[in-house]
């Protein structure tokens, strides 16, 4: 969708092809001020660039959801503070020591 | 931060996001203790070599996926080639159109990564090139910004965005592989079709 008109003085509108070019900064925040307002202003006017928009936002609020569910093994932490012990150990130095 | 019971308070409460950043990269549990561990030795051992006010977390990350690198290169195998210009954008925006899920669902998103549970996530980052594996790792897994990516990576911000922007076509092209492998794409074509 292209905009017909604007004011002279505004910059000039996105057109699909400005706000889909610019979907990847969007979502990773990386856009400026400006850019993001003329994004958002097309994304206002845009059916079809707001569903893409909705879906690749989505899709990584999404992945990282399911991802941050993957949980530790309860006995890792163990194991580490024991390696980290006894590896102070080997080297001479106390537990708690200040440099 | 030389005192081993400061490292140490510095370091368990990394563990659980370490452990799901060495899951990404290794993509088997026993690999990803071992990593973690392995990462956790080094950085006590080199722990002096941190500098006080900077990233505690970046620069435990950094180790980790160094040590991740170290055990690869011992283990090469030949890199697999890929075409990323052909990785178009909007993957699976336009392959749950063709299925005319669209039609069906509010969110079409959510409606596809509903069916996929972490381990089909992870098996899908596994399978991206190493160097897109690192840093799709410390985006999704992490949540890391792309100042955090390069400064854990050493890489500059532009080879971060890059590597982040084609890695996420990649990863929906190897989600939309998995789903149809699963069955998931016929449930789904199943569903837009009732």
């Amino acid at each position: 969708m292209t905009p017909r008109w604007h004011w002279p003085w505004s910059p000039r509108p996105y057109a699909c092809a400005d706000a889909l070019r610019r979907l990847d900064d969007y979502l990773d925040r990386r856009l400026s001020a400006k850019e993001r307002r003329l994004v958002e202003e097309h994304l206002a006017i845009c059916t079809a660039c707001t569903s893409k928009y909705r879906f690749e936002t989505t899709f990584v609020s999404e992945v990282r959801r399911k991802l941050a569910r993957i949980d530790v093994s309860p006995r890792l932490a163990d194991q580490i503070r024991q390696a980290l012990r006894h590896a102070a150990a080997s080297s001479g130095e106390q537990p708690g020591a200040s440099p | 931060m030389t005192a081993p019971t400061d490292f140490e308070t510095a370091l368990l409460p990394l563990l659980d996001r370490a452990y799901g950043l060495a899951y990404g990269l290794t993509h088997d549990r026993a690999d990803a203790e071992d990593l973690v561990q392995e990462a956790a030795l080094l950085a006590f051992k080199a722990r002096a070599q941190f500098q006080p006010g900077t990233n505690f977390k970046a620069w435990f990350y950094r180790i980790l996926v160094n040590a991740f690198y170290g055990q690869r290169r011992k283990a090469r195998r030949q890199g697999e080639t890929v075409d990323l210009e052909s990785v178009p954008a909007l993957y699976l925006y336009d392959r749950t159109a063709e299925i005319g899920l669209h039609a069906h669902s509010d969110d079409p998103a959510a409606e596809l990564l509903g069916r996929l549970d972490a381990e089909q996530i992870v098996a899908a980052l596994e399978a991206l090139p190493e160097e897109y594996r690192a840093a799709c790792s410390l985006y999704f897994v992490q949540e890391f910004s792309y100042e955090e990516i390069a400064q854990t990576l050493d890489i500059p911000l532009g080879t971060v965005r890059s590597r982040i922007h084609r890695g996420r076509r990649l990863l929906q092209q190897r989600l939309w592989g998995i789903a149809q492998e699963r069955g998931i794409v016929k449930q789904l074509v199943t569903k837009a079709l009732a």
